[in-house]
């Protein structure tokens, strides 16, 4: 991650701009249906180390004065995922996720036909190239 | 949702500045979000990561140039058929790890790391 970070700065123009951006796992994600949050996915231990490791390497590539931050912030991204079954495939499937919060799995089953989407968190960051 | 609802709805708080983006893959809102026109317009772009190219060809619409770059072809090349099909002529993929960015001696005003650290 820090190889990366390294090869952005040596791509960009001094004073460039770096705009990192990756799912917030401090805000838990939510399945929406019929406009309303119906239950919450859980993410897996693995996810977890790989996005400590992210943030190490971005508060590594600062102290070493490679970059700096300029602004940072949050969007929550909605994607529709279509039916449950369609919502079970994503959760398995996932490399982030571990299927869903304990016992939130039948507050879905009234909404089994959907449209079910996922409402994440993505922070991002802007950071200029020193 | 109703038709006169916003889609693109911000909130500044103590924790950041909070945009609820709510439609996908409509994610020139995303762009939007990462300062759109004023971060992008008339620059050259590396899109870290790229994919099959979403991100890139959002801000090909404000970017002079576009580049993304990926180390899996099989998404390149569906990121090029687009590229293709639309015709666009600032926007070019290429076969790159995010590690070692072996691009030659091209640079950039802006880079993107969208879901790829």
């Amino acid at each position: 991650m820090v190889d990366a970070l390294r090869q952005t700065h040596r791509v960009l123009r001094p004073h460039g701009q770096l705009i990192d951006a990756r799912p917030d796992a401090s805000r838990i994600p939510r399945v929406i249906a019929r406009g309303r949050v119906r239950a919450h996915l859980r993410q897996g231990e693995d996810a977890d180390k790989r996005d400590g490791a992210s943030d190490e390497a971005v508060a590594r590539v600062k102290a070493d004065g490679l970059f700096r931050s300029l602004e940072r912030g949050v969007i929550w991204h909605e994607n529709t995922l279509g039916d449950l079954r369609a919502l079970d495939k994503y959760a398995a499937g996932s490399s982030r996720y571990e299927g869903y919060v304990r016992g939130e799995r039948a507050k879905l089953l009234p909404f089994r036909k959907g449209p079910l989407s996922l409402r994440r968190a993505i922070k991002f960051e802007v950071l200029e190239r020193l | 949702m109703s038709a006169t609802k916003a889609v693109f709805q911000e909130e500044d708080t103590p924790q950041g500045r909070f945009v609820i983006v709510t439609r996908h893959p409509r994610s020139g809102r995303e762009i939007e979000a990462f300062g759109g026109a004023r971060r992008f317009r008339g620059k050259s772009v590396i899109d870290i990561g790229t994919g099959v190219g979403r991100l890139a060809f959002d801000v090909a619409r404000y970017a002079r140039r576009v580049l993304g770059v990926d180390p899996h072809e099989d998404a390149l090349a569906l990121a090029w058929e687009r590229c293709h099909r639309e015709r666009r002529t600032n926007v070019e993929f290429r076969f790159a790890d995010a590690r070692t960015l072996e691009i030659g001696r091209a640079r950039f005003d802006r880079a993107i790391l969208s879901w790829s650290l």
